[in-house]
């Protein structure tokens, strides 16, 4: 029974870590590539703008709302941050009118993504 | 054998019992490098602070999981981590606490988008391969763990065209002082994609490295060297990242059952840090002991004798070391605090990457690379 369960337990492992190699080729395809170890994909400066019912919020405001840095770098991928924000506007937003707008630098490249209420997903601009 | 225990003249003797005891680490049902490492994690973890952030459900990757902190509260999930922890520490269930342990951080990855984190990931992974392992497969399964954490990494730059080209190092690093004075020698972007492909074959290499059963000790010590220079270009340990990466190597060590340690000199400094280790060797693995020596003059350096074979000089040092949880305990102290600054925890790194550097043959590591 002992050995039955050990050896239960390490196939459970060998599975574990399969799955882990399957996701590694799947994120390959999605931007964000979340668990699936890819470590300093990019480096993003960015500069956040939120406009909630027609009011600017300030820094704070930003914090308070989605809980991210109005301004800062991200090392993962700019996925990480409009996911964040949609997912919060998509859950939280009720029925709030949301513009949300970033500008980005992403690894030299300067950037701008806008989003608003209602938008399934932002736009990008170079 | 040349080295004579000296145990029954009462030279040593262990301060502490074993049973509880979270400096003993063997006679569980967990090898001692697998407790070891799993100890280590849960201590970073929490004088880290880490184990704070999790638990709370908000923007949770399944959507089923979004209010999941009305069943269970983030305290009752610390409160859950931590009791774990501490059985784990005290050799309580170890094998089955590591599981809830690991269980307990994937679980609160999937909660929470802002806490999400490779550095996190890769600790719970570690626990709960710990937890599913059995006495054989356990170094095995770590070992596949590293393999597929380099894979991943490496394939990822690999096919950025920001790592490709150099872009993604030179914007990252651009404020550096020492990366400013040497790519204004060269042309743009030279130093920047020398170093974007060096770590990509670094990545790469340190996969393959752990994936072949054989040149352990050379593998770590790269791999020990490459996280040093990435926290010193970043200027941190990025949060768990370099610790657990560099405590997972420690699965890779095979504990022996006995160690004899002459310490030569007495009054040599070797021979106090011997002695000192000896006494809170609670799994009593180590044994003093007098050399015997064929030319019938004392040896004078420390001396370890393992399984018949015997190492002098600084490999007798890296083994000892190696061998005695005090050692893992200081480091992870050092290394794992939240209150110790980033310089002292490079600095440490650097002394430990000086120290272990696998000298002489692949057996610098004694008879401990036997996977």
């Amino acid at each position: 029974m002992r050995r039955a369960t050990a050896s239960a337990g390490v196939i459970t492992a060998c599975i574990f870590l399969a799955l882990q190699v399957v996701w590694i080729f799947v994120q390959l395809r999605m931007e964000s590539r979340y668990f699936s170890w890819a470590m300093f994909h990019s480096v993003v400066e960015y500069r956040t703008a939120v406009e909630v019912n027609g009011l600017a919020l300030d820094d704070e405001g930003i914090v308070q709302r989605y809980r991210i840095p109005a301004a800062g770098r991200e090392y993962r991928s700019l996925e990480h941050l409009k996911d964040k924000i949609l997912v919060h506007e998509e859950r939280y937003g009720g029925t709030d009118r949301v513009n949300v707008h970033i500008d980005y630098v992403e690894n030299h490249e300067p950037g701008t993504w806008i989003w608003s209420s209602g938008a399934r997903q932002g736009s990008n601009r170079p | 054998m040349d080295l004579v225990e000296r145990r029954a003249a009462g030279i040593q003797s262990s301060v502490i019992s074993r049973r509880f005891n979270p400096l003993a680490c063997g006679g569980t049902e967990l090898p001692p490098q697998l407790l070891i490492l799993a100890k280590l994690l849960f201590v970073c973890l929490v004088i880290g602070l880490h184990f704070l952030y999790l638990g709370e459900s908000y923007l949770a990757f399944l959507p089923f999981l979004e209010h999941a902190s009305d069943v269970l509260p983030q305290n009752s999930w610390r409160l859950l981590f931590l009791v774990s922890g501490t059985l784990l520490c005290f050799n309580v269930l170890p094998r089955v606490a590591a599981f809830v342990c690991g269980g307990l951080i994937l679980y609160g990855l999937l909660l929470s988008r802002l806490v999400y984190s490779n550095n996190i990931f890769f600790c719970g992974c570690l626990f709960v391969l710990i937890g599913l392992s059995n006495r054989k497969s356990g170094g095995v399964l770590i070992r596949t763990q590293l393999v597929i954490l380099y894979f991943g990494a490496a394939l990822d730059k690999l096919l950025s065209p920001a790592w490709q080209d150099g872009t993604f190092l030179d914007f990252w690093q651009g404020e550096s002082a020492l990366y400013g004075f040497l790519s204004a020698q060269l042309a743009p972007f030279v130093v920047a994609k020398v170093l974007s492909w060096a770590t990509i074959m670094i990545e790469f290499g340190l996969a393959l490295g752990f994936a072949l059963p054989r040149k352990g000790a050379y593998v770590a010590w790269v791999g020990a060297f490459y996280h040093l220079m990435t926290a010193v270009m970043g200027g941190g340990l990025y949060a768990m990242f370099v610790v657990a990466a560099i405590a997972s190597y420690v699965a890779l060590l095979d504990f022996p059952p006995r160690v004899h340690i002459a310490p030569g000199n007495p009054a040599s400094w070797r021979a106090r840090m011997a002695s000192f280790l000896c006494r809170f060797d609670a799994d009593e693995r180590m044994r003093i002991a007098v050399r015997v020596p064929d030319s019938g003059t004392a040896a004078e350096g420390l001396t370890i004798g393992i399984g018949g074979k015997e190492y002098t000089g600084i490999t007798a040092l890296q083994l000892l070391l190696l061998l005695s949880p005090v050692f893992y305990v200081v480091m992870a102290f050092v290394m794992g605090s939240y209150f110790v600054p980033v310089w002292l925890k490079i600095a440490t790194l650097s002394l430990l990457v000086a120290l272990f550097f696998p000298f002489g043959s692949h057996a610098s590591l004694g008879g401990l690379q036997r996977k």
